[in-house]
C-alpha cells in the first residue's frame, strides 16, 4: 500500500510551511520559545523537525498513528514560536485551519489506492470536502480572535450558550448511534 | 455491514480535547483555537455518518469451463443511500487470474442507482471452485469509519481439463466379452486374420479357406481375431503432488487421466477411477458418453490429503477392479505406499502399466556438492524401483510434465504386450 504521492507531498509542504513560520517567528522577543531562554527559539525548530519525521514515518509504514503526534508537534511549535502580538495571535485559527488541511492530506495519502469508476471526480468532492472543511473552521475559529467584548464571559448568557452546546452534543451522538444502528 | 472507528477520529478528538484543555490550563484562547477545527471536523463527521445500505447479485455466464476458457462475472451493487466511496474487491482464487490485473475497484454508489462491474476470470487450473462473495469496504465521506461486509452469495466454479487427443493409448493384455475396438487375443467373428485350422463339424461354410483347402485336399477355415472391449481402470496417484512455480504433478496427472478416460471411453472400453491416497475415491468402470463426465467430475474433486495411514489395495473396493481389466497408473512413484500397492496389484494378476508423471522437473538440485550428491542418489533409487516394476513385467513410461502424452504412451505401446505375462 504505497502513499499517494501528490497529496503526501502536499501534506508535507503544509508541514513545513506552518513549521517554517513557527520557527521564524519564534525569533521575536514575546514568543514562549524567546522566554524559555537564549536557544528557546530552538525549540519549535526541532518540533518542526520532528512532526516531518513522524510524518515520514507514517508514510513508509503506512500508519496513520505517528499523524496525531506529527500533527500535535506543529501545533506545539506554532504556539511556543507565536509572538504575542495581535497580527500573529489572530493567524492562530488559520494555523488551526491549515493544521486540519495538513492532517486531511497526509490521512489521504494512506487510504488504499484502488482503480475506481469517476476516479477523478471522487479526488474533486474530497478535496472540496476538506476545503469547505477547513475553511468552515478557521472562520469559526476566528469568532474568538475578533472582539471579545461583544463575547458574554459570564453569566445568563453564557450557561445558555453552554447548555445550547451541549444539547448540540448530546443530539449528534444520538444521530450518530440511530444511524450506525445494526440494521436487520 | 460491520464498521470500525478509524485512529483518525480518536486523534482528531483527542487533538481538539488536548487544546482546550491546554487554553484552559495556559489561560490563553490559542490552544483552543488551534485545536478547534479539530473539533469541528469531529462533530461535522458524527453528524453526518450513516451506515451504508449495500445489495449485491453476483452471476456468472456459466459454471463449468474447460482450463483456459475465461468466465464473466459480474456484480450488480444497489445502496439505500449515498456512499461517496466504494471498494468493491472480488477475492480471485489462486488457480484463476483476473483479466486485467486487478481485482479491486472503486466506485461511487448514488442511492437507488444500481451500477454494475464486470470482470472477466481466467481458469488456469481444474478443480471445483469457490468463488467467493464480493467484499465491500465504505468510508464515510470524512474517513472516520470504515464500513466492510460481505454481499452476494457464493458461487461454484466447476472447472475440467482440458483433455489431449490421443490417437492410441496403452493396450489391455486381455478383453472382455463386449464389442468393440480392441483386437482380442482370442479366436472368433471379427476382421483381423489370426489361424488356420482343419474344418470340424459346425463350422460356418464362409469361413472355408478355399485356396488352402483345395491344396491340401482336407477342408481348412480362417480363424479371426473378434474386435472386443476392454476394462480400463485408471489408478491416480493422491498420496503427494510436487510442486513449484504454479504447477504441481497432480495438475498434470489429471489432465492426463482425462484424456485417457476419453480416449477409452471413445473406443466403446469401460472405464473406472480410482484416486488413492490420505482418501480413497473411486469410480465403477462403466462405459457410455455419460461415463466421461462422470469421471472428469470425480477428477476435479481430486486433492491431496497428507495422511501418514499405511494403506493397500485391500481398501479397493473389489469390484472397481474387474477381472482381466488394464489398470494404468498415473503416479509420480515416490510414495511407497503407492509402489507397494501397483506391486501387490501385479502380483495378484492384475494388467498393470505404469505412466510416471516424472517428479524431476519439479526438483531442481541444490548449489552444495551434498545436495547434488542427494540428488543423484534419489535419481538411482528412483531407477531402481522402476527397475522393479519391469522385473515384474510392467510397462513403465516416463511422462515429463508438459510434454505431449500420446508419444509417451506411444512408447508404452512398443512394450510387447504377450511378454507383460513373464514370471518376474
Amino acid at each position: 500500500m504505497a502513499p499517494r504521492l501528490i497529496t503526501a507531498g502536499l501534506a508535507f509542504a503544509g508541514a513545513a510551511v506552518i513549521g517554517a513560520v513557527s520557527t521564524v517567528a519564534s525569533s521575536d522577543s514575546s514568543s514562549v520559545a524567546a522566554g524559555l531562554g537564549h536557544n528557546g527559539f530552538l525549540i519549535p525548530g526541532l518540533l518542526w523537525v520532528t512532526s516531518l519525521g513522524l510524518l515520514a514515518v507514517a508514510m513508509a509504514i503506512p500508519d496513520g498513528r505517528p499523524i496525531f503526534l506529527a500533527i500535535a508537534f506543529l501545533g506545539a511549535a506554532w504556539l511556543i514560536g507565536v509572538p504575542a502580538v495581535a497580527a500573529w495571535r489572530s493567524l492562530t485559527a488559520v494555523a488551526g485551519g491549515w493544521l486540519l488541511a495538513v492532517a486531511e492530506l497526509a490521512y489521504w495519502s494512506l487510504d488504499f489506492r484502488v482503480a475506481g469508476k469517476d476516479e477523478r471526480a471522487i479526488y474533486v468532492r474530497r478535496a472540496a470536502t476538506i476545503f469547505a472543511l477547513v475553511g468552515a473552521c478557521i472562520l469559526l475559529a476566528l469568532v474568538p480572535q475578533l472582539d471579545l467584548s461583544a463575547v458574554p464571559i459570564s453569566g445568563i448568557e453564557l450557561t445558555a450558550v453552554g447548555l445550547l452546546a451541549a444539547a448540540a452534543l448530546i443530539a449528534v451522538a444520538a444521530g450518530m448511534a440511530w444511524r450506525l444502528r445494526p440494521s436487520r | 455491514m460491520t464498521f470500525t472507528v478509524s485512529s483518525k477520529l480518536a486523534s482528531y478528538a483527542a487533538l481538539g480535547a488536548a487544546g482546550l484543555l491546554l487554553a484552559l490550563a495556559w489561560g490563553r484562547p490559542e490552544p483552543a483555537v488551534l485545536g478547534l477545527p479539530f473539533i469541528v471536523a469531529t462533530l461535522t463527521g458524527l453528524a453526518l455518518v450513516e451506515r451504508p445500505i449495500v445489495q449485491a447479485s453476483t452471476a456468472l455466464d456459466r459454471d463449468r469451463l474447460l482450463e483456459g476458457e475465461d468466465v464473466h462475472l459480474t456484480v450488480t451493487l444497489l445502496s439505500t443511500g449515498d456512499i461517496p466511496w466504494l471498494q468493491v474487491a472480488w477475492p480471485v482464487p489462486p488457480t484463476m487470474s483476473a483479466s486485467g490485473g486487478s481485482d479491486i475497484l472503486g466506485l461511487r454508489l448514488l442511492a437507488d442507482r444500481p451500477e454494475t462491474i464486470e470482470t472477466v476470470l481466467t481458469a488456469n487450473r481444474w478443480g471445483v471452485v469457490p468463488l467467493s462473495q464480493p467484499l465491500l469496504r465504505a468510508h464515510d465521506g470524512l474517513g472516520f469509519f470504515r464500513f466492510e461486509g460481505s454481499v452476494g452469495e457464493r458461487r461454484l466454479l466447476r472447472i475440467y481439463p482440458r483433455p489431449e487427443t490421443l490417437r492410441r493409448a496403452l493396450a489391455a493384455a486381455e478383453t472382455q466379452i463386449f464389442s468393440g475396438n480392441e483386437l482380442s487375443r482370442a479366436r472368433g467373428d471379427g476382421i483381423e486374420f489370426a489361424d488356420i485350422r482343419p474344418y470340424v463339424t459346425g463350422d460356418r461354410p464362409r469361413h472355408i479357406n478355399w485356396r488352402m483347402s483345395s491344396r491340401t485336399g482336407q477342408l481348412h477355415i480362417n480363424q479371426m481375431h473378434p474386435e472386443r472391449n476392454t476394462d480400463v481402470v485408471i489408478f491416480l496417484d493422491l498420496f503427494n503432488d510436487v510442486r513449484s512455480g504454479g504447477r504441481g504433478t497432480l495438475d498434470y496427472a489429471v489432465r492426463a487421466a482425462a484424456s485417457m478416460a476419453e480416449h477409452y471411453l471413445a473406443r466403446r472400453d469401460r472405464v473406472g477411477v480410482i484416486g488413492f491416497g490420505g482418501v480413497l475415491r473411486w469410480l465403477m468402470p462403466a462405459m457410455g458418453s455419460t461415463q466421461i463426465y462422470r469421471i472428469v467430475d470425480a477428477l476435479i474433486d481430486s486433492e491431496v490429503i497428507l495422511t501418514h495411514f499405511w494403506r493397500g489395495i485391500d481398501v479397493i473396493p473389489p469390484r472397481t477392479l474387474p477381472p482381466k481389466s488394464l489398470v494404468v497408473a498415473l503416479t509420480t512413484l515416490l510414495d511407497e505406499r503407492v509402489i507397494d500397492a501397483l506391486l501387490d496389484l501385479r502380483a495378484r494378476g492384475f494388467d498393470l502399466a505404469v505412466v510416471e508423471v516424472m517428479a524431476e522437473e519439479f526438483a531442481v538440485p541444490g548449489s552444495h556438492e551434498a545436495a547434488q550428491l542427494a540428488h543423484r542418489l534419489w535419481h538411482m533409487d528412483r531407477a531402481a524401483t522402476r527397475l522393479r516394476y519391469r522385473r515384474l513385467g510392467v510397462p513403465i513410461v516416463q511422462w515429463r510434465p508438459g510434454d505431449p502424452l500420446g508419444p509417451a504412451l506411444a512408447e508404452g505401446r512398443q512394450y510387447d504386450r504377450w511378454n507383460r505375462w513373464l514370471p518376474g
